[in-house]
């Protein structure tokens, strides 16, 4: 039984061009010069109860798009959805009471006002009783640390305690479907393992089903059974993790060279090599060479002044499956 | 050395020019605002002038409001917004370490909004009210001693708000300091009420207060009631003010500068 | 929009409110700030009517006292107007620029409610208390009777109606700001605008007599029901009208603010 289920789900935006001076912005009054993109194209989404789908592609991919059009904000060009049994752009409203939703860094408390404030007014918004709500605040607190910021204005409160209170708000009711639109980003280690196992919680004792869009790999590693990539608002692939997990391996290595134009490598799981001004960017698959090989390699043949290790990334692995083909 | 720093109050004006136009909105809606404004107090002078009788008539009292205008619009700077912006988002440490003392830049920073403004605003009010209003224009060598006179209402300007934007740093938000500021700025300097018109006790009092060379002072070149050596007696009086209010300005900053050291940011 | 609704929008609201009021009095500095600068205001604005008024005895039949009264009662009605919906003001830069208003959308209630419900405006708290004050001055002073039981009705009546005015000039200025992403700027064109209720409506020419009952009825909002209480029978259509001219005109602007809404929803700001 499919909870969330798009079919033929498409979203064009108009793109006006303004100009820069007084004469543009005068003429902007009477012509309009603009260009259409195609965020999401004729894209087919089925969830069902219970699942944690990661929903992954590069900046610019639509995915964003396509949460903002399943939650209600954004009105199709064209396909239909059904969430819940009910059209989201349709019955807002009426949708708005069974989803939780988390952007980002887009905090949903109210800003001058103590944590403890903003959960009063969530509870009184989502209709949450009484008993049930300190139970969930108690449970929430434990997993999330909440007890040691609930009096302080959310304006006070650093990136890490304002996303662990946006997690615990959107879970607050109960909601069949939260959606998490990079909930991570820009925290440290502890604090996204805290967010993680409170996800996990929430989905396998409640049942609640989470669509998880976001660019570390790490998360979806964690979480997600189920991927879906999308690429150019286009759905590339739809399936399980691990027959993916190869083109999750690869990493990029930043070298400073002295040399930079007589570089030349030909190691097995060297993926790209592409040489800027003053380094030269490496990927390689950490499964066929591991990173200190790699380094031991290109440290015996050329002068190294610096090098880094850069995070996973979410277009390494889109890039791969283009490369190599789709699982 | 000399050669470089004017290069570097140059990029500053070309800077603003660039701020300007991505805030053309709000720079229509200024011009709006102003010319509602002429509107409103032109019915209601023209009210008071066929209830009873105003001392020198109708026109001349149209006249003064839309110099009041003009010189307004061009001279008085908001100093406490650019201050207060930067005070809030934490990034007046990047003015602190530049080469200028920060009082200097904001200077440039604000004469080159008051050209902006000059063309952009004043010059439409000055025509609208020729062509619609019907004002009295002044001859050419009151108009060039007005316009000097206008620079030197934006400087006494400039250092009290300087002066007052100070405060920020203690308070940390400019909006209400600004307003007291417009406020008391506005009924003192005779573009809401002409100074003119004053009974002869608050007349005296108003003119010994810094708020009279910021627009009335210009104001009276403009409409001719300043003539000939009377203007250069105008002129002297704005610049007693500058030299006075530099020092304050001066001290204000000094005192703020203290409190950022000791405070660290 | 039924009654249970209604019921949890109105609880929602009194939480945020107390909880606002709250937190502004933790900022001693800003709050006592705020109130300094608008009661100067409001102080230098009586200053310069009575700088007019060493002109001219009366304007068009209205003296220093029924001025005062106008512009009392005029500025009770802002003032009641701003404590609870000044929000729409910074609608554009916070939340239409920011994203904020796409929580909005996702939220079990009314989003332009959620707006309203995002900034309570103090200062104009201590502004109304000035403005109550001014009504009882003037209102004792001028050639009517003011104080009568009529008086209290009409005017209860012709409060809410001129609170609901306002309302529908601050919503359809504000939803411009779903094309133009900026809000502020044209509220000044409003402030200024706004001005002209604090004189007698005969003074200004045709034009600007139809601006005041059409596009921005401020009129309604305070001369006609000041008319009332002053017994000037000429304007006795106009008093009923503004009674009714609040929910009329507030209904229009709703529906150009629902047409934003949906405008936004198609094109993603």
């Amino acid at each position: 039984m499919s909870l969330i289920k798009a079919e033929n789900l498409s979203k064009t935006f108009r793109i006006y061009n303004q100009g820069e001076g007084v004469t543009d912005y005068l003429k902007s009054f009477v012509t309009r010069d603009y260009r259409e993109i195609d965020a999401v194209k004729e894209l087919d989404l089925e969830i069902s109860k219970g699942e944690i789908v990661g929903y992954i592609g590069a900046n610019g991919a639509g995915k964003s798009t396509t949460v903002k059009m399943l939650t209600g904000i954004l009105e199709p060009s064209s396909g239909d959805i059904t969430v819940n049994g009910l059209n989201p752009y349709r019955n807002r409203k009426k949708n708005a009471m069974n989803i939780g939703v988390v952007f980002g860094q887009k905090t949903q408390l109210w800003w001058d006002l103590p944590v403890r404030e903003s959960f009063k007014l969530l509870k009184e918004i989502y209709e949450v009783e009484d008993d049930n709500y300190d139970e969930r605040i108690n449970e929430f607190s434990e997993v999330l640390g909440l007890d040691e910021f609930w009096d302080q204005p959310v304006r006070k409160l650093s990136l890490g305690q304002k996303m662990r209170c946006e997690l615990a708000a959107a879970f607050l009711h109960q909601p069949p479907i939260v959606y998490l639109d990079e909930p991570t980003i820009g925290l440290d280690v502890s604090v996204k393992e805290k967010i993680r196992d409170f996800i996990k919680k929430m989905n396998s004792k409640n049942d609640i089903t989470v669509m998880l869009t976001t660019h570390d790999i790490d998360d979806i590693e964690d979480l997600c059974e189920r991927v879906i990539v999308l690429d150019e608002g286009k759905k590339i692939y739809d399936g399980r993790l691990d027959s993916l997990a190869n083109k999750f391996s690869s990493r990029r290595l930043l070298v400073d060279l002295k040399d930079v134009d007589s570089f030349s490598l030909s190691l097995r799981g060297v993926e790209e090599v592409k040489t800027n001004d003053a380094n030269v960017e490496i990927t390689f698959d950490r499964e066929k060479i591991s990173a200190s090989d790699l380094i031991k390699e290109i440290l015996d043949e050329y002068e190294v002044i610096d090098f880094k290790i850069k995070e996973p990334d979410i277009e390494d692995v889109v890039k791969k499956m283009y490369r190599e083909g789709i699982a | 050395m000399k050669r470089l720093k004017t290069s570097k109050y140059f990029e500053i004006i070309k800077v603003i020019f660039k701020e300007a136009t991505a805030y053309r909105l709000d720079a229509l809606m200024l011009l709006a605002s102003s010319i509602v404004f002429l509107l409103l107090y032109y019915f209601v002078w023209l009210a008071i002038d066929q209830s009873g009788e105003i001392p020198g008539g109708f026109q001349q009292v149209i006249t003064y409001i839309v110099a009041g205008q003009i010189v307004s619009n061009a001279a008085f700077t908001q100093t406490e917004t650019f201050i207060g912006d930067r005070v809030r988002r934490g990034t007046i440490v990047n003015e602190l370490k530049r080469p200028i003392s920060l009082m200097t830049y904001t200077y440039f920073h604000e004469l080159a909004w008051a050209l902006f403004n000059f063309i952009a605003k004043a010059v439409p009010i000055a025509i609208i009210g020729i062509i619609f209003l019907g004002i009295d224009t002044p001859n050419l060598v009151n108009t060039f001693f007005f316009v000097l006179s206008v620079f030197l209402a934006f400087n006494v300007v400039f250092l009290f708000a300087y002066s007052t934007a100070m405060l920020v740093f203690w308070t940390k938000v400019d909006w209400s300091i600004r307003m007291m500021r417009n406020t008391v700025q506005n009924l003192f300097s005779g573009v809401l009420f002409p100074l003119y018109l004053l009974p002869d006790t608050l007349n005296t009092v108003f003119n010994l207060l810094p708020f009279q060379v910021m627009a009335d002072a210009p104001i009276q070149i403009f409409t001719m009631s300043a003539t000939g050596s009377e203007i250069y007696f105008i002129l002297g009086k704005q610049i007693i003010w500058i030299v006075i209010l530099y020092f304050v300005a001066f001290f204000a900053w000094k005192k703020a500068r203290t409190k950022l050291t000791v405070q660290g940011g | 929009m039924n009654l249970k609704n209604v019921k949890k929008h109105l609880r929602v609201y009194k939480i945020f409110f107390v909880a606002f009021l709250k937190s502004r009095l933790i900022y001693k500095t800003d709050f006592v700030l705020g109130v300094l600068s608008q009661t100067i205001h409001l102080v230098f604005s009586l200053a310069f009517l009575t700088l007019i008024f060493t002109q001219v005895e009366s304007i068009q039949g209205w003296g220093f006292n029924e001025i005062l009264l106008l512009v009392g009662f005029g500025g009770l009605i802002l003032n009641l107007h701003h404590i609870f919906l000044f929000a729409l003001y910074t609608f554009g830069e916070d939340k239409i620029v920011t994203g904020r208003f796409d929580r909005f959308l996702v939220r079990p209630l009314n989003p332009l409610f959620q707006v309203y419900a995002s900034y309570v405006s103090d200062n104009n708290i201590s502004k109304l208390l000035v403005n109550i004050a001014l009504i009882v001055y003037a209102g004792q002073r001028v050639d009517a009777t003011i104080f009568t039981f009529e008086n209290l009705l009409y005017g209860s009546l012709a409060t809410v109606s001129g609170v609901l005015v306002l309302a529908g000039i601050f919503l359809g200025f504000a939803t411009t700001a779903f094309w133009t992403g900026r809000s502020k700027a044209v509220f000044w064109l409003f402030f200024n605008v706004s001005d002209f209720r604090k004189y007698p409506f005969g003074i200004y020419a045709l034009p600007i007599q139809l601006m005041l009952v059409t596009v921005i009825p401020i009129a309604f909002a305070s001369f006609f029901p000041v008319t009332f209480f002053l017994e000037r029978e000429q304007w006795r259509i106009w008093q009923y009208l503004s009674l009714v001219a609040g929910p009329i005109f507030f209904l229009v602007s709703y529906k150009f603010w629902s047409h934003g809404v949906s405008n936004y929803s198609s094109t993603g700001s």
